[in-house]
């Protein structure tokens, strides 16, 4: 499955897009994600474990609530992480 | 009386189109005329993003031209901003004018919305109202209850049911570095150069029935910028703009939608109404003359 990622969060990722990962939920794809790419790892997370609420899920398109990682995925799923930014 | 900034901008060639005033170098001064507002009266743009955790978003732009100015008439010309917290602390509104002595260019409006920084890293943020201790440094005359105006859709629905169709393009884009600011994402103000490319891409495609018609964009001046955004574009994203041509009781408009690669999503509609007339004789007057002092 892929990861879509925008913005600045394409800063931790070598400002690749998208990361395929083998995952079977949300939570196994955003770690598989992070083990690949540590320093995301406070940048998605918050202290608690959850996803920080500057962020919004998508699965293929739809909005994901952020405390909805134990959904399940497929292999064919693209899930997006979107991050709402101050700016202008 | 709300405080207002106030400064000269000196002319460069770059500052005018062979046309009028830039509508990009009017958006790049608004949003300029915003960081020294803050900077004069609040705190400096940095400072309120770093220290004080709010950021404001760009809802919408609003971009009137006034009188026909060209390169050539003026060295200079001030502008003068103003900005008023609505809503309560929900909105902002900076109002600005762009004069020199005995002419006016252009009025233009920014709505903004502040958002609460909540991530210092990806510098994430959601809306919230300006803090109290933010709102207390405005004065009483420059916080109102009242919200701002949405211009943009009413504009819209009328060019759509009143215009008759032209003709319509899509043009690609992608959000590089230099169309984006510093959270990695589109700087809003490059939206008048995204779309004046859109725009002049319909007006020179040599395929098209209406060129001669649609060819008026490119010796008239533009009346009216007016843009709403809806979300935003993250830097190195794919976009395209839909831009349709209409004609509007003799006016040239164009009405552009900003959406995802894949067109799934709205970022932002643009509606611009150019001059019924052919402005050329007094720009060609004054062009001339010069032409001839410097030839």
């Amino acid at each position: 499955m892929n990861i879509v990622l925008s913005g600045n969060l394409r800063r931790y990722t070598d400002f690749e897009g998208e990361v395929e990962v083998s995952a079977t939920s949300v939570l196994e794809a955003l770690n598989a994600l992070i083990q690949r790419h540590p320093d995301l790892q406070p940048v998605i997370f918050e202290d608690g474990g959850n996803v920080r609420s500057v962020h919004r899920l998508y699965l293929n398109g739809d909005v994901l609530e952020n405390d909805a990682v134990e959904r399940p995925l497929d292999a064919d799923d693209e899930l997006g992480i979107l991050t709402a930014i101050a700016g202008g | 009386m709300p405080r207002a900034i106030e400064w000269e901008h000196t002319v460069d060639t770059s500052t005018f189109s062979a046309v009028q005033l830039q509508p990009g170098v009017v958006a790049s001064l608004t949003w300029n005329a915003l960081a020294r507002w803050l900077r004069t009266y609040l705190v400096p743009f940095p400072q309120l993003i770093g220290q004080e955790a709010t950021g404001m978003v760009v809802m919408g732009f609003h971009l009137e031209y006034r009188d026909p100015v060209s390169f050539f008439d003026c060295d200079a010309f001030r502008v003068r901003a103003a900005l008023r917290i609505l809503r309560r602390g929900e909105r902002g509104q900076l109002d600005l004018h762009f004069f020199t002595d005995r002419r006016e260019l252009a009025v233009a409006r920014l709505i903004l919305r502040p958002v609460a920084i909540l991530d210092p890293i990806s510098l994430g943020a959601e809306p919230a109202p300006l803090s109290e201790s933010l709102l207390a440094r405005f004065q009483a005359d420059e916080v109102e209850s009242a919200s701002p105006q949405r211009l943009t859709p009413a504009r819209l629905a009328k060019v759509e049911t009143a215009g008759v169709l032209l003709a319509e393009t899509s043009t690609p884009f992608r959000i590089h570095r230099h169309l984006s600011e510093v959270a990695e994402q589109w700087a809003w103000t490059e939206t008048p150069a995204l779309v004046e490319g859109a725009r002049e891409n319909l007006a020179l495609d040599d395929r098209s029935e209406q060129k001669r018609l649609l060819r008026q964009c490119l010796r008239r001046r533009l009346l009216r910028f007016d843009v709403e955004f809806s979300r935003p574009y993250f830097s190195f994203e794919r976009g395209e703009i839909v831009s349709r041509a209409y004609l509007v009781a003799n006016h040239l408009a164009f009405v552009h939608r900003f959406t995802s690669a894949r067109g799934a999503h709205l970022h932002a509609s643009v509606v611009e109404i150019f001059d019924a007339n052919d402005e050329s004789s007094h720009r060609s007057s004054v062009y001339q003359q010069e032409a001839a002092k410097i030839l």
